[in-house]
């Protein structure tokens, strides 16, 4: 076998080493997209992860209150339970380092004494335990990592300024820390001061963010939480520091899932590549096939040989695209973790984590989906019979037979892309809904043949009219050369229907968000604190600043609130509190049911709750029932009045009442200030206003409500930047599928071309005719892609983004979507017909016509 | 007049050289049925495809009617082809994609004349040679004798003064191969083609007004060689 394979197929390899070199190039392209994807995914999440293990220290447990921090009070309630051998008391802060730094910095507020048992800190030079007790004493000091002082140019005594809140605060730095232990958390982005220090800088007095707690290894870590939660309030959570990582895990799972599923697409053009590649090379060598027969090579021997040219092909794809792939994954990750920031928790990986699973899983994914797409040609090619070899009709006879079978398995599978479009999601996943999707690109696949002879039929004689007989030739072909022309457009569709079908998602939620947006967020101007962007939710506004808004004289109304973060049913939601009589005056929210005048009713005088559409459909919970809430000291039931449309969080939102909200949690803090004015007109000279007689003071942000918008369609178009990338990458496979096509076609009519060349053609005819036909081609997978396009596209809006992120997108089936595609259609099957139009045209004539 | 003047073509490949067409020189006046017998390899097919400038010869001249088919351009040649000269093959090389009819017109069609003045033309040729009933079929579904005819009809589409035929029969029963060489006399005879024949084989060189016999390259006059 091993002699057959040297001297059968690596032969004919490294005769075709074009064809080859296009075929690998293809299946490595799509194996460098899931690499880059899967390696990005996996490099962003470790980096979490390392900042989670390595900020925890030695820690095995936790004591915590998600989003909101806890009374210091607690500690010693804490402190000595059976089987805690330590306990320290944290804050945990992500402060941003003013202009020109800009960077995000986690600071660690520790008690220096307790500290020493969870974490070791290596200092730089002399600082010693003297010195380091030494910023204990003094207000507003730090120490940052070597990494980030050598990056930014800071020593020992320089200034580093933090926007806290909407505070500016200058900090000295008083100690290099070495890059080791939880130095390494945020990528070396490290600070840690004192605990004291820290409650006051960060408006965290008398609070702790955490207690960390070292139980002894003997004890059931179960059996102290256990304990613990006894004596504590109950919504104060003891949980391992690592429950964490989990959580993002959770978090971004349905961003993962889409995003890997989205990554496969490339393969999956590359699987027609790989057949197409394949089928014509046993049509070319149908005579080889038939000598190797008639030698006594059996059936099996044969179709082991062939799988083994799929597999050479998947190996070489796997070791190229791997290749590939890692150099990708540097532009993907930084894509990857901006939308994680963006969307779910502050990463900051700048480093890939080469996982060898996943490059495994890549080499296994290349040779399967290679060997499954020689599959067919390898049947075919064993099935060959010795004295059919040299009649080379024979299979495309087949393919003619086959259009009405084929077209009927197509149509079928399309019933069943319907019936699996209103199943239910199963744990929360769209198992459906991606095979629905599967089901339709492989039903128009199933249907190309009959589509190309139809579209053919349409477009023919209009393609003659214009390119005369060079035109009528090419259609001739393209109707005549079912077996190659068919997968070469099923290519081209599939990678269209990506292409157009995540388009339209992309843009119809756009333009979904951009209408929110106008409707829910009304307000002229919203004031936040500068370091709303890093901080998050931690960062407040100064009630001071409050006031000044309201009493402006242009001001007609102002809303507050107060966002926090909160554990339900183990996801993290956003709890957003505001002053709802203005919100419902000024906004315009959307409900999915109900009377907006009953439901308004119902939050701002019975104390009833809102929540988001996203929220509705991950806990399954809707208006009219009851919402149990861990709120300080107890859980409480609030009713839901009503489910509104909101693009906020994936997690899902709840909507409160202010005035409760600061009643049950003594919380008085702002994170923002939405300020309507008399008239808009004057926003300018209120905003001037505002930032002239507070900046001495307070580092806040005026930002107009244009402004915000492009930031929020900023965000959009930076998140899906990748799935553009994506869908392109896609489509270059197809292209590369229509090079590979038409210049096998060439090389297998260069009999027919060296006729035409003989009666008379001119080398300039022959390219014409070869280009038409790309592009005839291209029409037609132009028109199967945009019809399967926009069917994938109300699959995507309405069942798999829906059963994962809980959105409602409206479905806008914008027409540049399919301009685009035609005009890159045309483009690209011109472009990918130039090469093989000039090898038809180069064809020696004497050669060609000669029969031996 | 078709004049060869000490044509030689040498095929290369590595360091192999083979000598297809030796020296050959000879004169083919207007209207002349010449037949060019001779074994398999002896350079027929070479030297058809020189006379009809689908090659080139590596040295000596192909003249027709004063010009130099060397001094010709690629377009120039494939002008020359489309207007002067018809091909009719031993295996008949019909684009199997195209029917009857339309194999016949392609030639027309590729000048760029108005389908329907090809289909009338093709009409007529298939009339001639006897094929009107068979115009819609598919290329690959008539018999061998008539894609030949098929050929002949195409080879005349543009009127050609020069029909060059290799081995036209060398691929059918005698009977069907009988009938085909009667339809290249008839070129001859009743539209004054000049019609240069390549075959193996002698009954079909007895149609010829003069035959040539070549081999291993060199061209001798019938009687010259001695087997």
């Amino acid at each position: 076998m091993i002699n057959l394979v040297r001297l059968f197929s690596l032969r004919h390899f490294s005769r075709e080493k074009w064809k080859s070199g296009l075929t690998i190039l293809g299946i490595a392209l799509g194996v460098a997209v899931f690499i880059s994807i899967r390696i990005s995914i996996h490099s962003a999440l470790d980096a979490f992860r390392s900042t989670v293990d390595h900020v925890a220290g030695k820690a095995n447990l936790e004591v915590t209150s998600p989003g909101k921090g806890f009374d210091e009070k607690l500690f010693p309630l804490i402190k000595n339970p059976e089987g805690v051998l330590a306990a320290t008391p944290v804050i945990q802060y992500v402060a941003q380092c003013s202009p020109p730094i800009n960077q995000p910095l986690l600071i660690l507020g520790i008690d220096i004494f307790s500290d020493q048992r969870f974490r070791e800190y290596q200092f730089v030079g002399s600082a010693e335990e003297g010195s380091l007790l030494e910023f204990l004493l003094e207000p507003r000091t730090i120490a940052i990592t070597k990494t980030f002082a050598e990056k930014f140019g800071l020593n020992q005594g320089s200034r580093l300024n933090l926007l806290i809140g909407s505070k500016g605060i200058p900090f000295t730095i008083k100690g290099i820390m070495q890059e080791e232990g939880p130095a390494k958390a945020l990528g070396g982005n490290f600070g840690i001061m004192d605990i004291a220090n820290a409650q006051e800088a960060f408006d965290k007095v008398g609070l702790l963010d955490r207690i960390d707690l070292l139980v002894d290894p003997q004890v059931s870590l179960n059996v102290v939480a256990a304990a613990l939660r006894k004596k504590l309030p109950s919504d104060i959570v003891v949980r391992r520091p690592q429950t964490r990582n989990n959580q993002v895990e959770n978090m971004i799972g349905a961003f993962r899932l889409n995003l890997t599923a989205l990554s496969f697409v490339s393969l999956f053009v590359g699987m027609f590549l790989i057949y197409n590649s394949m089928s014509i090379s046993v049509i070319r060598r149908r005579r080889e096939i038939g000598i190797l027969r008639s030698l006594g090579v059996s059936e099996h021997q044969v179709l082991a040989l062939f799988l083994t040219e799929g597999a050479i092909l998947g190996v070489l794809g796997a070791i190229l695209g791997i290749g590939v792939g890692l150099v990708m994954a540097k532009f993907t990750l930084a894509s990857v973790s901006r939308t994680v920031t963006a969307l779910y928790i502050l990463v900051k990986a700048e480093r890939l984590t080469i996982s060898p699973t996943i490059l495994i899983l890549g080499a296994l994914i290349s040779v399967g989906v290679s060997i499954l797409s020689a599959a067919g040609p390898a049947l075919e090619a064993a099935r060959t019979k010795p004295r059919e070899a040299l009649a080379l009709n024979n299979l495309e006879r087949k393919v003619w037979v086959h259009v009405g079978t084929l077209f009927l398995a197509g149509l079928g599978a399309l019933l069943l892309a319907l019936i699996f479009a209103f199943q239910k999601p199963i744990l929360g996943s769209p198992v459906f809904g991606f095979a629905s999707a599967f089901l339709i690109l492989v039903g128009f696949s199933l249907i190309t043949p009959a589509g190309t002879r139809w579209l053919n039929a349409f477009f023919g004689p209009a393609v003659e009219r214009l390119f005369k007989t060079e035109g009528r030739l090419a259609s001739h072909y393209v109707r005549d050369s079912l077996t190659r022309t068919a997968i070469t457009i099923a290519a081209l569709m599939t990678a269209l229907a990506m292409l157009i079908s995540i388009s339209i998602m992309i843009l119809s939620f756009r333009k979904t968000v951009a209408i929110w947006v106008d409707q829910a967020i009304t307000a002229d101007i919203i004031v936040t604190p500068a370091s709303a962007a890093i901080s998050g939710w931690d960062a407040f506004v100064p009630p001071e600043v409050v006031a000044h808004a309201r009493n402006h004289p242009s001001v007609e109304e102002i809303d507050t609130i107060r966002v926090s973060e909160m554990e339900y049913g183990g996801r993290v939601v956003l709890l957003w509190a505001a002053v709802t009589p203005v919100l419902f005056h000024q906004s315009r929210l959307r409900f999915l049911r109900g009377d907006q005048a009953e439901i308004i009713k119902r939050v701002t005088q019975r104390g009833e709750v809102i929540v988001s559409e996203t929220f509705s459909m991950k806990f399954g919970l809707t208006e009219g029932q009851d919402l149990l809430i861990q709120t300080p000291g107890a859980l409480r039931e609030f009713r839901i009045a009503g489910v509104f449309y909101d693009y906020t969080t994936e997690n899902g939102m709840i909507i409160m009442d202010l005035a409760i909200y600061q009643k049950i949690w003594r919380d008085l803090r702002i994170n923002r200030a939405t300020l309507y004015l008399r008239n808009p007109s004057r926003l300018e000279e209120v905003r001037k206003d505002l930032l002239e007689n507070l900046s001495g003071k307070y580092q806040i942000l005026a930002v107009s409500n244009r402004e915000l918008r492009d930031e929020i369609l900023r965000i959009f178009d930076q998140t899906f930047a990748i799935a553009h990338a994506l869908k392109v990458i896609a489509f270059v496979v197809a292209v590369l599928g229509i090079i590979n096509s038409m210049l096998a076609m060439v090389i297998e009519r260069e009999r027919d071309i060296g006729i035409l060349r003989a009666i008379g053609t001119f080398r300039a005819q022959i390219r014409k005719m070869t280009l038409v036909e790309a592009q005839l081609m291209g029409l037609v997978g132009f028109v199967l892609g945009a019809v399967s396009g926009v069917l994938l596209s109300m699959v995507l809006i309405y069942v798999i983004n829906k059963q994962s992120f809980g959105w409602t997108i409206q479905f806008f089936p914008v027409p540049s979507v399919f301009v685009q595609s035609l005009v890159l259609v045309v483009v690209a099957s011109f472009l990918a017909g130039l090469f093989p139009a000039h090898a038809a045209s180069k064809k020696n004539v004497a050669e060609a016509v000669k029969m031996e | 007049m078709i004049k060869l003047v000490d044509v030689t073509k040498v095929y290369s490949q590595g360091m192999q050289h083979v000598t297809a067409v030796d020296r050959v020189s000879l004169e083919i006046p207007p209207g002349e049925f010449l037949a060019i017998t001779g074994p398999s390899g002896c350079g027929k097919s070479t030297l058809l495809n020189l006379l009809g400038g689908l090659d080139v010869p590596t040295s000596g001249q192909v003249i027709i009617d004063g010009v130099d088919l060397a001094d010709m351009d690629d377009a120039r040649l494939t002008r020359f082809r489309r207007e002067r000269v018809g091909i009719i093959f031993q295996f008949f090389n019909l684009i199997p994609i195209l029917d009857v009819r339309e194999n016949v017109a392609l030639p027309f069609l590729i000048r760029g004349m108005p389908a329907k003045e090809a289909n009338e033309r093709a009409t007529e040729l298939l009339r001639m040679v006897d094929l009107l009933d068979r115009q819609n079929h598919h290329a690959q579904d008539i018999s061998g004798g008539e894609m030949q005819r098929v050929a002949i009809a195409r080879a005349l589409i543009n009127d050609p003064d020069i029909i060059l035929a290799d081995e036209p029969t060398g691929n059918l029963d005698s009977r069907t191969g009988k009938k085909i060489l009667e339809i290249l006399f008839r070129l001859k005879t009743d539209l004054k083609k000049t019609v240069i024949l390549a075959t193996h084989s002698s009954d079909a060189a007895e149609f010829a007004d003069r035959q040539l016999m070549m081999r291993d390259g060199r061209l001798h006059r019938e009687g010259e060689i001695e087997y």
